[in-house]
């Protein structure tokens, strides 16, 4: 069982995870509002930015959702991905808003 | 100059074509009647042309295009015409670029989506046939919908892909979505046909799919549907409801790639003298949803 800190919503949501389970499906199981889409790794909705921990991505994905840039840089789909360790994550939402605020 | 026919066939982007092929043979019980190059041709039991969906290999997921049939040759010929009139470029697509399919004529809509017309189509009958035939075929697999019924797609410009279609293709709008005021147009949807919609935009990111529709009878086959979709462990994005906008009976899930699928059912028959049904921005959530009244996340925001 990992431990899981995810930034949503411009909130801090600390949850737990099997290593079989993806942290989407984790989160929405404890009430947790991770934004969600397709589950297929085909809109990108639940993309998030992946600030400390290893995790396993699908190969199977749609590359406009998650391009293999962007899985480089640590981005990753919350419905498609295991963790392999303790994870840290932020959505590409709170994400950005966060990478404006440094920019001011 | 006789009215365009039909939503004649969809070819949608799939990440993983052998497990899509399940998908849409298995639950959703298509017919697969061809493969060529990287795509599967498919039907449904009650379409009389080779196919009415195309699954292409891509790796991203979403709509490659959309094409209606028109009645003859002439037709094709005059609304290409009335197309390149309008101000889009058409082009001719060759027979044999896809299986069983004649010439067509590609345009790209303002809100950036490839659609064609076309006449030619091989034909290969209904599962029940045309001489005393049965209701319905025995031995369907999975969901089984009558035909694909409608498309859902997403852009910007929605006054010009409105105009688009009622000048140059001589469609009519059925319904629309406008700011209270009335001045912001967000959602249009279009028929050719005597149906609710035959296809319809919201305002969103262009070149986008929201949805492709396949036709089921009765709420009752919708139920069924979720219940088929939830023995096969399929994400649902809404479980069975219905529209106030086309009074449809729907359910929504998502295929294997993402891409989100609906299972529709009846919906109003519409004319083309019946004025435009307008539901303001304040009142979407119980157009979309007529029991829960609220729109939500996934549907509004998941796109392919």
């Amino acid at each position: 069982m990992y431990k899981v800190k995810l930034h949503a919503r411009g909130q801090l949501f600390d949850y737990s995870c099997l290593s079989t389970v993806t942290p989407l499906k984790a989160a929405r199981d404890q009430f947790i509002p991770i934004p969600t889409g397709c589950r297929r790794g085909g809109c990108g909705m639940c993309k998030v930015k992946v600030l400390q921990g290893e995790f396993t991505q699908d190969f199977i994905r749609s590359h406009e959702a998650l391009s293999d840039a962007e899985l480089e840089n640590g981005y990753a789909l919350a419905c498609c991905m295991v963790p392999k360790s303790d994870l840290n994550i932020m959505t590409v939402e709170d994400y950005s808003k966060q990478e404006e605020k440094v920019e001011i | 100059m006789a009215r365009v026919m039909r939503l004649g066939r969809v070819e949608l982007k799939v990440l993983d074509l052998e497990k899509s092929v399940d998908y849409y043979t298995k639950i959703i019980g298509l017919e697969e009647t061809g493969r060529f190059g990287d795509s599967v041709y498919l039907k449904a039991w009650d379409e009389y042309d080779h196919h009415s969906l195309i699954l292409t290999k891509s790796n991203s997921a979403g709509i490659a295009h959309f094409a209606f049939k028109v009645e003859t040759l002439d037709d094709l010929a005059y609304y290409e015409k009335k197309i390149e009139q309008f101000g889009c470029t058409t082009s001719r697509i060759s027979n044999g670029t896809r299986l069983a399919e004649g010439e067509a004529v590609h345009f790209i809509l303002p809100t950036g989506h490839h659609g064609e017309l076309y006449h030619e189509m091989e034909f290969l009958g209904t599962a029940v046939g045309t001489l005393n035939p049965h209701p319905w075929p025995l031995g369907k697999q999975g969901i089984a919908p009558h035909r694909l019924d409608h498309c859902l797609l997403t852009g910007d410009d929605l006054k010009s892909v409105t105009r688009f279609f009622i000048e140059a293709l001589n469609f009519r709008q059925s319904e629309r979505i406008t700011s209270v005021d009335g001045e912001e147009l967000l959602g249009t949807f279009l028929f050719t046909s005597n149906k609710a919609h035959d296809l319809a935009f919201v305002k969103g990111p262009d070149a986008k799919l929201h949805h492709a529709a396949f036709f089921v009878d009765s709420l009752h086959e919708v139920f069924k549907a979720a219940d088929i979709l939830s023995m096969y462990e399929v994400p649902f994005d809404v479980t069975p409801t219905r529209h106030g906008i086309t009074r449809g009976e729907t359910i929504y899930f998502f295929d294997p790639s993402g891409n989100r699928n609906e299972a529709f059912a009846n919906g109003y028959i519409t004319y083309a003298d019946f004025p435009t049904i307008t539901w303001t921005e304040d009142k979407i959530g119980q157009g979309i949803f007529y029991h829960r009244r609220e729109l939500s996340e996934s549907f509004m925001k998941a796109l392919t």
